[in-house]
């Protein structure tokens, strides 16, 4: 008697269970559920990634039914080279590398958005015995080659009337290693971006030469030597559209937090970067953040954003650090800006 | 004691040497007392690991004795000497240095000046007759040659004592008679005193003026005769009753140890 | 066969296998089968060679990075020929720099910028300085192992014949060794090489390890694969003159 009455409730529980299996599949088949639940994103503790970040801790991502796992990387080159070789579906990048990737010809990504402005966390900074940049003729100035500081220094140097190869000895350091050459007097100058820029500017004998305000194409277009570009891996994106756009919207729903509670985010944010609360919120003061809403207007219609970095790309050409410049347009994915 | 006019030029005193190996201790030598005198040419012969090699190792300094000493000219030998000048077998030239340079080489340890050396060592090239084979090097020369480059480079560095550790061995029968040859030639111009190893008591018969035959291990002297055959020795004197009388008394001698020594290996 | 003509036929052998692997390469990329971020044509990468040779920079990098490489390696042999004959005879001393030595041995050269950026700076002797502690240790040993395989007799024959202790090492090990020491700086000087990506990860702006790590950067594959061609060639140079040389050197063994 027992047995034919377990042997039914099995019955029972195994035909629920398939119903709901089946009404779970069809739900989502016939629904704007995202396709695939778990995205990786590549990141660093750079600003540029605090979004990502801010949508992963406080499930806003989540609440579109998407796994976000972020994964660390200190480079943007680096970055980029995992998201078309398959490792990454997201990334933020520096977007100097993300042109650089364009000028090579790689079709497997595309761009959609750009999170952040920064004018005043990114700078040259130098001895205070140089009061000019055209003081730093003769000298040594040290920058992260193939960075936005990179090119805020060739900039600089172009505006003045320096040439880096003649004029002057321009080295390639990586941020952290700048404070002991400073200190050190082996180098007289050197371009970073925060936290190490504010690092150096607070040490002693050392001043703000200039910052990215002085970049050229800021002057003109509001627009920094490296702004933050999002990218997609783009077969990724082709196969998943639900996906992505779960994706754009729990990511600027994150900007709109960091615009509205800065504080709140700063909670989460300091396990990312490892600064004090204080220092965070300084951080975060600095930066301005561009919306979804404001998307459309920077990358499509008129798209003064994409524009910038075409401008951006034949500056890259002209001081040879890539071989030509690519039509950016080409990888705005304008079907994914929000 | 010491005859009027010579004297003892190296001895050994009681000498005993023991190895520790593997398989326990080896004695090699036991109270071994040997005294050689200035301007003999004394042949030692024995079986193999008679230690005849050892007690000519221990002449040179290249080790010590376990038990009592080495004495050249009186005094105790204590460590390595170029006074006692030893010929090897494998003939140890410097391959990378020629004829020429490896025999002037205990001179320029000497620190003696360029230009000196030069002419010493052209003379004892010389006296081995390999005059224009001064800048050849080792590996160019036969084995009779190197060993001729042997025997010049210890001369030139003009040794109290002169050793050689069966040094015709590896040679061929003609080479050998030739070096013999020559060997006893320079020993008759120069009279320099020789303690010489050799399996062959036909070699012992025909270099030495004396010749000791060595026991089995542990090694003792088994029989000390002195060889009173006229110089030169040639095919007569080596098909004389003499030669045969002398060649008999060590043969026995040596048979007996060989025996012995075969039977402390089997034991 | 003369064997003249089956030397011949190898080289040629040789010589077609590569054409081969390069027309199959060339032939890959033009179909498609490979993108060119991930491995870029044959073509593409001499064409940036002949950019690069035309604007003077591919043979700036190449001589900074040689220059680099032969002094690093340079002052090492010359510490380690006689340190290492020294540690060779004396089995006292031998033990006493043991483990220093064994501890020095398995680091690679990239786990010494830090502490030489620290007490060098980043000036050009801390990239001599890399080469250095990536060739030293290795060569130290190499030399040890090549005194200790001298022929005692011969030590003992020129002790026999007067020399010290000090004369031995200069007159029989030093030339006794030099065959086998020679034999293995050849292979020192292809390690001292592989320091030169490590060396060159800081404060450079020129060298081929420079080169390799900017094109990187800027995604230019071709650059990157420039770098390693011009390293291999390079280094292959560098044999085959020292191999010339090497013959003035050793006129015993002809």
């Amino acid at each position: 008697m027992k047995r034919k009455q377990s042997a039914r409730t099995g019955y029972l529980v195994g035909l629920l269970a398939a119903v709901f299996i089946i009404a779970g599949a069809v739900n989502a088949v016939g629904s704007d559920a995202p396709e695939k639940v778990t995205v990786v994103y590549g990141g660093s503790s750079w600003l540029g990634h605090y979004p990502a970040w801010v949508g992963i801790e406080k499930g806003l991502f989540q609440k579109r039914g998407l796994g976000v796992l972020f994964q660390n990387f200190y480079a943007s080159s680096g970055r980029m080279g995992s998201l078309v070789a398959g490792d990454l579906d997201f990334a933020s990048t520096g977007c100097i590398s993300g042109i650089a990737l364009m000028a090579s010809g790689n079709k497997g990504f595309m761009a959609f958005g750009t999170p952040d402005s920064y004018a005043t966390v990114e700078g040259l900074i130098a001895k205070e015995s140089i009061k000019d940049i055209k003081d730093l003729k003769g000298k040594k100035v040290a920058a992260p080659f193939a960075s936005s500081a990179h090119v805020l220094v060739l900039d600089l140097l172009e505006q003045n009337g320096l040439d880096p190869e003649k004029d002057l000895t321009l080295l390639n350091l990586r941020v952290n290693e700048m404070p002991a050459a400073m200190s050190s007097g082996e180098i007289d100058a050197c371009a970073a971006w925060t936290p190490h820029f504010n690092k150096l500017l607070n040490a002693p004998g050392n001043h703000l030469l200039a910052d990215d305000t002085q970049f050229s194409l800021y002057k003109k277009y509001r627009l920094g030597p490296g702004p933050d570009l999002l990218v997609v891996r783009k077969e990724f994106a082709k196969k998943y559209p639900n996906t992505c756009k779960a994706f754009v919207e729990s990511y600027f729903e994150a900007v709109d937090l960091l615009i509205q509670k800065p504080e709140e985010c700063a909670d989460v944010l300091v396990k990312l970067t490892n600064l004090s609360k204080e220092d965070q919120m300084s951080v975060l003061k600095d930066i301005q953040w561009i919306r979804g809403s404001e998307q459309k207007a920077l990358m499509v219609q008129p798209g003064k954003f994409v524009e910038g970095m075409q401008r951006l790309a034949e500056f890259l050409v002209k001081h040879k650090q890539i071989d030509q410049a690519p039509n950016v347009k080409d990888w705005i994915a304008e079907e994914m800006v929000p | 004691m010491d005859a009027i006019g010579k004297h003892n030029k190296i001895s050994a005193l009681g000498v005993t040497k023991t190895f520790s190996g593997k398989r326990g201790e080896v004695i090699a030598l036991k109270d071994l007392s040997l005294d050689v005198q200035e301007g003999e040419f004394l042949v030692i012969v024995g079986a193999s690991g008679c230690g005849k090699t050892t007690l000519l190792n221990l002449m040179a300094g290249f080790d010590t004795p376990t038990d009592g000493q080495i004495l050249l000219d009186g005094k105790p030998v204590t460590g390595i000497t170029p006074e006692c000048g030893m010929i090897f077998q494998q003939y140890a030239l410097f391959p990378w240095k020629t004829v020429q340079d490896n025999v002037e080489f205990g001179l320029k340890m000497k620190r003696m000046p360029k230009a000196e050396r030069k002419e010493r060592a052209a003379k004892y090239i010389d006296i081995v007759s390999l005059k224009g084979f001064e800048k050849s090097y080792p590996h160019h020369l036969s084995g009779g040659m190197k060993q001729r480059v042997s025997i010049a480079r210890s001369l030139a560095n003009d040794p109290a004592v002169l050793l050689l550790d069966e040094p015709f061995a590896a040679l061929d029968a003609m080479t050998r008679q030739v070096l013999q040859e020559q060997l006893v030639r320079i020993y008759e111009k120069h009279r320099k005193t020789i303690v010489f190893i050799t399996h062959s008591i036909d070699e012992a018969l025909l270099l030495s003026s004396r010749i000791v035959v060595m026991t089995a291990r542990p090694g003792r002297i088994a029989q000390d005769i002195v060889n009173d055959l006229p110089h030169p020795r040639n095919a007569d004197v080596q098909l004389s009753d003499r030669y045969i009388e002398l060649k008999r008394t060590i043969w026995n001698s040596v048979q007996t140890e060989v025996l012995k020594s075969m039977e402390v290996e089997t034991s | 066969m003369k064997k003249e003509d089956k030397g011949v036929s190898y080289l040629v052998v040789s010589v077609l296998s590569l054409l081969i692997f390069l027309f199959l390469w060339e032939s890959l990329c033009r179909m498609g089968f490979i993108e060119p971020l991930f491995l870029p044509a044959p073509t593409k990468i001499l064409a940036r060679a002949v950019k690069m040779i035309e604007n003077g920079q591919l043979i700036q990098h190449t001589l900074a990075s040689t220059r680099r490489v032969m002094v690093g390696f340079m002052v090492s042999s010359l510490v380690a020929i006689p340190f290492g004959i020294f540690l060779g005879s004396s089995r006292f001393f031998m033990a006493v720099f043991d483990p220093l030595i064994s501890l020095l041995r398995p680091l690679p050269s990239m786990s010494w910028i830090p502490l030489s950026l620290l007490w060098l700076g980043i000036s050009e002797t801390q990239k001599y300085s890399i080469v250095f502690m990536g060739s030293f240790a290795p060569s130290l040993l190499y030399i040890i192992e090549a005194t200790k395989s001298i022929d005692p007799l011969l030590i003992r024959a020129a002790r026999n014949l007067g020399a010290s202790k000090l004369d031995v090492m200069r007159e029989v090990i030093l030339p006794g060794a030099l065959p086998q020491i020679i034999a293995g700086l050849k292979v020192m000087l292809g390690i001292a090489w592989t320091c030169i990506i490590s060396a060159e990860l800081v404060a450079a702006r020129e060298g081929l390890g420079f080169m390799i790590m900017n094109g990187k950067e800027y995604f230019q594959t071709d650059t990157v694969l420039l770098g390693m061609v011009m390293i291999s060639i390079t280094v292959m140079v560098i044999d085959i003159v020292f191999r010339k040389f090497e013959r003035s050197l050793l006129p015993w063994t002809r």
